[in-house]
């Protein structure tokens, strides 16, 4: 453990002690069987957490939070967060105590945070006043960003510690997209403490079953989401396996373009899309006769034609997922060239998307730092210097550049050689 | 297919119970509060509007909750009338959308439902709920429970019932559908409807709208479900499509297999996940030829190993077994070149591959490589009959036959 994360680590605990005595100096409900119901379900809550891709996790806690406050007072939900904190599942997998105190903390701070928030726009809570009013409504909402901000912040200042990396590429990745669940889960909460009000447990019983059956197709969804990473990858290194000079190479590809279009600041979604279709770029090439590709000599003008095909044909197959109909137009394109001298449909530089720039590069970067039947592979410098000389031509130079900095290859970038002197050949990046 | 006659018969005695609950409802109409009466029509027609795709066909919508609203706060007579006015102006909506008069059918059931539960509920009705708190746990609160769940069961029965006879599937695979996704997902409904019940009196319209934001999350888990399961279905096509490119003749081979497979399992009363894991197997059956080295590949392709596995059988249940989704999947492929004779006990490999090896055989023999040898349908199928009982299992050769005489396999006929 660095120093900063020791510091930032005591800092958290010393407020989220503050937090706790704050929360038992303001008034409750003084129901105790109540509370205890809210904080199990709020232990519920936790428990039942669904991992999401980015390996955070989406539980309804922060309503079940947000519903305790307003039905009973801040001290319920901050005694369910220091509870919450001691999941069995995080004993099982040996976390360290100092990140379970640390998450204790850090959600005690956040709904105090609610709170004062909440407090200061006038929301009152129904335990004192009896009812909902509108404007205790509106309050809640006004303070979603509160807990959220603190939350979320945390969370991702300790991962951004931890990890040595920036903030805010951990607050893109991983947090970023769950801003509007945020509210979704404050209209929850609201509704929890509505029905509390209104019917006590009973209403709170309700709003559960409602609640499980969204999170089961909730994990569905996962599970299926992860057998399609695990299909496509696992089909499409079968399809390569066949032939030894592209092995892995669109899974290489899809690892470039990814970290070039994150580089570029690409949403997560878009991210996936790039991912997806550099991963599937070349499924039109195993239509292609394995003679022709691999080739040891110079092509003729007839197989050539074939091979200049082979974008056209991938787009057609995958022109049915509709997943990737954004991404059509991009596989379709990726051998176009910035100065309209690549093959597909001779488009001009505005006219190709720009994913399709982005799979150009990586493209080419694999192709030219793997060997071919015809030639040794580039080293990894040479190639760059050869992105770097080509961009503007046949790349886009706006992309090389995200990309040398993706990679951080910062070194080889520096190194601005005139390119290599290497004859690449006209269908060089094709194979 | 199933005689739709039956399907009309359904939705005539449907309509029919509907137009006379109505016309008695009618009858002993009394007044309720205009303002809480147009909350509530407003509630009912945006909760039918609110609809999700169902993974495996078929919609639902959140009008079973709006509907448990209105009645366990309207008296019987007026909840029943505007429910209907609230269907009639859904179903002017879905009209506009396209469909033809079918899209009334699951209104009628709805409103059907509704007539038949409400009973229930009078057993032990307080005078008005509109201005009194429900005690869930009093004789009243029960005979809210026992409505709510008997009105949740009936949707479900109804609409699985019309489903069933629409689309010609047996009464038994009809009512494997309830305890599908179906069901809890009315149990849901109806719970967030006793729910808005609740609330309603003391929040009134922002309970409406509080509820809006937790369907819409309901709705939009159900929509990434089915939308990865559709993306992942293409891109499964996609991928055989293109191993198949590799060598136009056998080019929609995978394809009409797994179509003929999927009827031929229906037929053998496979459902659910079992059948899911058929059509990918057979849509991939052949993938391990994508293995086979070089240019050798017919050759090899039907050459056994030492363990008498086809070896491109083999290499497919290599390849698709580290999916951990797919590993059943994978099973399938690995022993769909299996003799059924030569299993240890006969049929001993799973039902899904034997399947796809009747399925596959009377593709190959319809559309072999070379077009000029292609079999009419008759001729394949005595073909297979001969084979029945030592290459292929006796009982799929059945379901072969039965399902090639009815009008279930239009494709592979042709």
């Amino acid at each position: 453990m660095n120093r900063p994360t020791r510091g930032f680590l005591l800092l958290t605990y010393l407020l989220g002690i503050l937090a706790v005595v704050y929360a038992f100096a303001e008034p409750w409900g003084e129901r105790a069987a109540d509370a205890v119901v809210f904080v199990l379900l709020g232990f519920l809550a936790e428990w039942l957490a669904v991992r999401l891709p980015g390996g955070s996790y989406s539980s309804v806690t922060f309503a079940v939070h947000l519903g305790a406050m307003l039905a009973l007072g801040v001290r319920v939900p901050v005694v369910s967060a220091i509870i919450n904190a001691f999941q069995p599942a995080d004993f099982a997998a040996r976390k360290p105590v100092r990140w379970i105190l640390f998450n204790a903390a850090q959600t005690a701070i956040a709904n105090v945070a609610v709170y004062l928030a909440f407090s200061a726009l006038g929301g009152v809570a129904t335990f004192a006043s009896g009812t909902l009013s509108v404007r205790t409504i509106l309050a809640v909402l006004a303070s979603v960003p509160a807990g959220f901000l603190v939350n979320a912040g945390l969370v991702s200042l300790s991962i951004a510690l931890e990890e040595q990396t920036s903030v805010v590429r951990v607050w893109q990745r991983g947090f970023r997209w769950l801003v509007p669940g945020y509210f979704a889960l404050a209209a929850l909460g609201v509704l929890l403490a509505a029905s509390y009000t209104a019917a006590r447990l009973a209403g709170v019983l309700l709003l559960i079953a409602p609640l499980l059956i969204a999170r089961q197709v909730f994990v569905l969804y996962l599970q299926r989401r992860t057998a399609y990473y695990q299909t496509v990858h696992s089909l499409v290194a079968a399809i390569e396996a066949k032939d030894p000079y592209t092995r892995g190479h669109s899974e290489r590809v899809a690892d470039y373009a990814v970290r070039t279009a994150e580089e570029l600041g690409f949403d997560a979604e878009a991210v996936e899309k790039v991912r997806f279709a550099a991963l599937l770029h070349d499924l039109g090439k195993i239509a292609v006769d394995r003679r022709i590709l691999n080739k040891p000599a110079k092509l003729t003008d007839e197989e050539y034609a074939v091979v200049k095909e082979h974008p056209e044909l991938g787009a057609r197959i995958l022109g049915r997922i509709s997943f990737l109909k954004d991404s059509i137009p991009a596989i379709r394109a990726h051998h176009e060239r910035p100065d309209g001298h690549g093959y597909g449909r001779g488009l001009g530089s505005d006219e190709i998307p720009r994913v399709a720039k982005v799979l150009a590069v990586a493209d080419g970067f694999d192709a030219m730092t793997s060997a071919r039947p015809y030639r040794a592979a580039l080293s990894v410098e040479e190639a760059v210097a050869e992105l770097l000389a080509n961009s503007g031509d046949q790349f886009d130079s706006h992309v090389v550049r995200a990309f040398a900095n993706a990679l951080g290859l910062h070194g080889a970038v520096a190194t601005e050689a005139a390119g290599t002197g290497a004859q690449l050949r006209l269908d060089e990046v094709a194979t | 297919m199933r005689s739709p006659r039956r399907l009309v018969a359904f939705r005539g005695m449907l309509t029919l119970t509907v137009l006379v609950q109505l016309a008695m409802a009618v009858r002993s109409m009394r007044p309720v509060p205009l303002e809480h009466a147009a909350v509530f029509l407003l509630v009912l027609v945006g909760a039918d509007l609110l609809w999700v795709r169902l993974p495996r066909g078929g919609e639902i919508t959140a009008g079973p909750a709006a509907i448990v609203a209105t009645a366990l706060l309207f008296p019987s007579s007026p909840a029943v009338v505007m429910v209907a006015v609230a269907e009639a102006l859904s179903i002017g909506v879905r009209l506009r959308r396209g469909g033809g008069i079918a899209v009334a059918a699951p209104s009628m059931e709805r409103i059907a439902a509704l007539s038949l539960c409400l009973p229930l509920l009078e057993l032990g009705r307080p005078t008005s709920l509109l201005s009194q708190r429900v005690h869930l746990l009093s004789g009243e609160g029960l005979a809210a429970a026992s409505f709510v769940l008997a009105f949740c069961a009936c949707c479900v029965l109804l609409s699985q019932i019309g489903l069933g006879l629409s689309r010609g599937t047996s009464v038994r695979a009809t009512l494997r559908g309830l305890v599908s996704i179906v069901g809890p997902m009315y149990a849901a409904l109806g719970a967030l409807g006793a729910l808005y019940a609740v609330v309603y009196p003391s929040m009134g319209l922002w309970a409406a709208a509080l509820l809006l934001g937790v369907l819409l999350v309901i709705r939009h888990s159900f929509n990434l479900y089915t939308e990865v399961r559709i993306n992942y279905e293409q891109t499964l096509r996609a991928l055989a499509e293109a191993i198949e490119a590799q060598d136009p003749p056998t080019s929609g081979h995978g394809e009409r297999t797994a179509e003929l497979a999927l009827v031929i399992g229906r037929e053998l009363g496979m459902h659910g996940t079992a059948l899911e894991n058929l059509t990918y197997a057979a849509l991939l059956h052949d993938i391990g030829k994508l293995a086979t080295p070089g240019d050798s590949l017919d050759a090899l392709m039907d050459a056994r190993d030492a363990e008498g596995d086809v070896y491109h059988a083999r290499r497919g249940a290599e390849i698709l077994g580290q999916v951990e989704y797919l590993k059943q999947t994978a099973e399938l492929v690995r022993h769909h070149h299996d003799a059924y004779l030569a299993s240890p006990t006969r049929g001993g490999s799973p039902l899904g591959a034997r399947v796809i090896a009747v399925a596959s055989r009377y593709d190959s023999l319809t559309h072999p490589d070379d077009p000029s040898a292609a079999l009419g349908s008759p001729a394949a199928l005595r073909r297979i009959r001969g084979e029945a009982g030592s290459l292929l299992d006796p009982k799929v050769v059945r379901a072969l036959e039965v399902v090639l005489r009815s009008d279930r396999v239009r494709l592979a006929k042709s």
